[in-house]
């Protein structure tokens, strides 16, 4: 696989990643990887405030104790569990705020979701802002393990987020690993190692055992892996041996895969038959609304949706709707489906109408919208969608050029699609000439009136291409160029004659063989000619204009 | 000057004097020479242009450069082709390497290799290409497009067409862009002229063949925005054959 094969990232490791990093494919080993955001009720507090400077802030659950505390607040002395009161009395100066806690689970949701881009298997844990990924098998998308968590966390960063990501042989050792560094990758088999000096605390045990463990001067994870595991069985049991191995990274707990939400689904029956015009805008726009509304509350934008009418005929009529982009703007789903309806008429009146997300993806972060793209998207596609119904599918199209050697061949007419780009570097972009104003040239050359020789040349030139070529009349000289030629708008001796240009070919299906030739006439008309060197005949392939 | 408009120019300074026009905004085709002329230093946006000559006159690749410069500024281009003929530049200019896995060169063709200097590929994400069945089709999809004023220029290419758009299609289209950023600029080869027409910049456009090779006459027949004034002669960069 080749090393250069990913685009350097801006937060890239100083050091290479070692080899025996390197994504193992086809191997059995398993490997998982961690997201762990720290502080998870704060960062997402944060987020939400677009990452404002702020006072010394704790945030308090639904049972009024504090959850979580920003560092200031903590060195005010301010600790998770305490109530307000003792907080307050210990920080006065402390601001309290509210956790939202189902915002926040929304918005872990819409995580795992973007983090599905990732890994087919994502587990979103029950720890807040903690989420696995099967990291086994992708050697063939990344050249290295190091190299995939970075890609995680630069997503990540993306959101608004910091987190810290490892790669392990298990869950809990790449949970663990995450406290080494904010990228870091366990190699194979070395789990025990790594994990040695990490603390104690980081087990799940029980109270009485994490106290026996203190008190018996255990601190780190190799204390305990250090300790003989027939000692430990005689004297902690199961409990022992079950946190002995999980300290040697042995955690055999599958990973529990995060099902996508159910979509959402919304539905109108009518009191009468509904015919097709301009009141079914109406009911368009009302089931558009409710169904933007369920899907905005659960943190995703529509990708695609589908509207099932029942009719007065007893037939049912399914319409696909697909927005060039996940979408929460009910008014363009409503539109893009009135749109289909238009170009779809009816045979019978409405009864029963039915709008269901079929497919949704993580919102966006609003922030983030007002970069996109220069103007309104929705207006663009919406207009596209228009001149589709005027038109046809097949004559709004978008040229992509063909590696072909026959010149009729290199272009393939595809369906415009108005898509959300990414914005445009503002420094590609041509800067305009400065200083000039209503001009005053009168026949001077270009050449002559522009001496830094920007901007001095025609550097494209228009060809109109006939498609499929015309026949013309040609009279050749003794070596065969032409001197003379008519076409359908000029005709005459020839002023200039540039070739041949020969190409040929597809001798196995259907072979061809032609000399091009760019000829002018004495006026200025331009065209380009070929001979069919097998059929010995002329023929007009475009118009220069 | 008499003195009425002495006082008059005296009292309101705004009042038109001919060197004192307005700030216009405008898109430029990338060309110097040729953006010198025009009011603005382009086309004036929200505004109507027209590019008429002879057929095979030209006016195509002065179009073509627009196309250009408003895809290189990140902006949404438009070709309602009604003769259906428009094909982008590099499909046929400069040649085509084949891709990978695609058979060798076909025997005795020359090197399929893009020419040094030949510009690049047109931004094909961002250019629409629509084809009319007719001119009423061509009119109503310039109608859409520019009502809904997220394209920064529209083509409407009525080389061959009937006859012209009704000078009332001329004064709604002109209202719907007028306080857009939308250039709408019409190509054909007699002028669209009918009374009170709302088109702003009107240039003839003819191809020259001098003994220094191939050049485009563009000359200004009608400005709005500025005395009409001017030609300039643009040569070709590459007057090579094309090739095939």
């Amino acid at each position: 696989m080749p090393e250069n094969s990913t685009p350097p990232l801006p937060f890239a490791p100083s050091t290479p990643p070692a080899t025996s990093t390197a994504v193992p494919t086809g191997t059995p080993l398993r490997r998982v990887a961690c997201v762990r955001i720290p502080a998870p009720h704060l960062a997402f507090y944060l987020r939400a405030r677009r990452g404002a400077a702020l006072p010394p802030t704790a945030l308090l659950d639904e049972a009024g104790l504090v959850r979580a505390a920003s560092r200031e607040a903590r060195q005010a002395g301010v600790e998770p569990g305490m109530t307000r009161k003792q907080a307050e009395a210990m920080a006065p100066h402390v601001r309290f705020d509210a956790l939202d806690p189902h915002a926040e689970a929304a918005e872990w949701e819409r995580l795992a979701l973007l983090l599905g881009r990732f890994s087919p298997t994502v587990e979103k844990a029950e720890e807040a802002g903690v989420f696995y990924l099967d990291a086994h098998g992708l050697g063939r998308l990344y050249p290295s393990l190091r190299e995939y968590l970075a890609h995680i966390r630069f997503t990540l960063q993306g959101e608004g987020y910091q987190p810290r990501v490892a790669v392990a042989g298990s869950r809990f050792a790449a949970r663990a690993a995450t406290h080494l560094n904010e990228i870091h990758v366990v190699p194979p088999g070395r789990d025990p190692v790594a994990l040695a000096p990490l603390p104690l605390a980081l087990l799940p045990l029980s109270p009485g055992l994490r106290e026996t463990f203190a008190a018996l001067g255990l601190r780190a994870l190799g204390d305990l892996t250090a300790i003989p595991v027939a000692e430990l069985e005689a004297r902690f049991g199961r409990e022992g041996i079950e946190a002995v191995r999980l300290a040697q990274g042995e955690d055999p707990t599958p990973l529990r895969p995060f099902a996508t939400p159910e979509l959402a689904a919304v539905e109108l029956a009518l009191d009468g038959p509904l015919e097709q015009g301009d009141a079914v805008r109406f009911l368009l726009a009302n089931l558009a609304n409710r169904l933007i509304d369920i899907l905005n509350r659960r943190g995703l934008a529509c990708e695609e949706a589908r509207l099932v009418l029942r009719l007065d005929d007893r037939s049912e009529q399914t319409l696909a709707i697909e927005p060039a982009a996940p979408t929460l703007s009910a008014r363009l789903l409503a539109d893009l489906a009135f749109l289909a309806l238009e170009r779809n008429p009816l045979p019978a009146p409405i009864l029963h109408a039915r709008l269901e997300a079929a497919r949704a993806g993580a919102a966006a972060p609003d922030q983030r919208v007002l970069f996109v793209e220069r103007g309104d998207p929705d207006r663009a596609e919406l207009a596209v969608a228009r001149l589709r119904n005027l038109l046809g599918d097949e004559a709004v199209l978008r040229p992509r050029r063909v590696a072909a050697w026959r010149p009729e061949q290199r272009v393939r007419w595809e369906e415009y699609q108005e898509r959300r780009l990414p914005p445009r570097d503002p420094s590609s972009f041509r800067r305009p000439r400065e200083g000039r104003t209503a001009g005053t040239f009168t026949s001077r050359s270009a050449v002559e009136s522009d001496a830094d020789g920007a901007g001095r040349f025609l550097r494209d030139e228009g060809l109109r291409l006939c498609a499929p070529p015309l026949p013309v009349q040609v009279r050749v000289d003794a070596g065969g160029r032409p001197v003379w030629c008519q076409s359908a708008w000029a005709w005459g001796p020839l002023a200039r004659v540039e070739g041949p240009e020969r190409i040929g070919g597809d001798w196995w299906s259907t072979p061809y063989e032609r000399d091009y030739y760019r000829i002018d006439w004495p006026g200025g008309a331009g065209a380009w000619i070929f001979l069919d060197r097998l059929a010995n005949a002329w023929y007009l392939h475009g118009i220069y204009d | 000057m008499s003195a009425t408009a002495e006082q008059l120019v005296t009292l309101h300074p705004q009042v038109y004097r001919g060197d004192a026009l307005p700030p216009v905004r405008a898109l430029g085709t990338g060309i110097a020479a040729l953006d010198g002329l025009l009011p603005g230093g382009g086309f004036p946006r929200g505004r109507i242009a027209e590019l008429h000559g002879p057929m095979a006159g030209g006016r195509m690749t002065l179009a073509l450069h627009l196309i250009r410069h408003a895809l290189d500024r990140g902006e949404r281009a438009a070709v309602v082709d009604l003769p259906g003929t428009f094909v982008p530049p590099e499909t046929w200019n400069g040649g085509m390497p084949p891709a990978q896995g695609e058979p060798d060169a076909p025997r005795g063709t020359a090197a399929g290799r893009a020419p040094a200097g030949s510009p690049p590929d047109l931004d094909a994400e961002r250019l629409l290409i629509g084809r009319p069945a007719d001119l009423q089709q061509a009119l109503r999809a310039v109608g859409i497009l520019t009502r809904s004023r997220q394209w920064g220029l529209v083509l409407l290419d009525l080389t061959g067409a009937p006859r012209m758009p009704s000078a009332a299609w001329l004064q709604r289209v002109g209202s719907d862009i007028r306080s857009a950023d939308t250039v709408l600029l019409l190509l054909h080869a007699r002028p669209v002229s009918p009374l009170g027409s709302p088109i702003t910049l009107r240039l003839h456009v003819q191809r020259r063949l001098t003994e220094a090779g191939r050049a485009l006459r563009v000359r200004v027949a009608k400005n709005k925005l500025a005395p009409p004034e001017g030609s300039v002669d643009l040569p070709f960069a590459s007057p090579g054959v094309p090739h095939a």
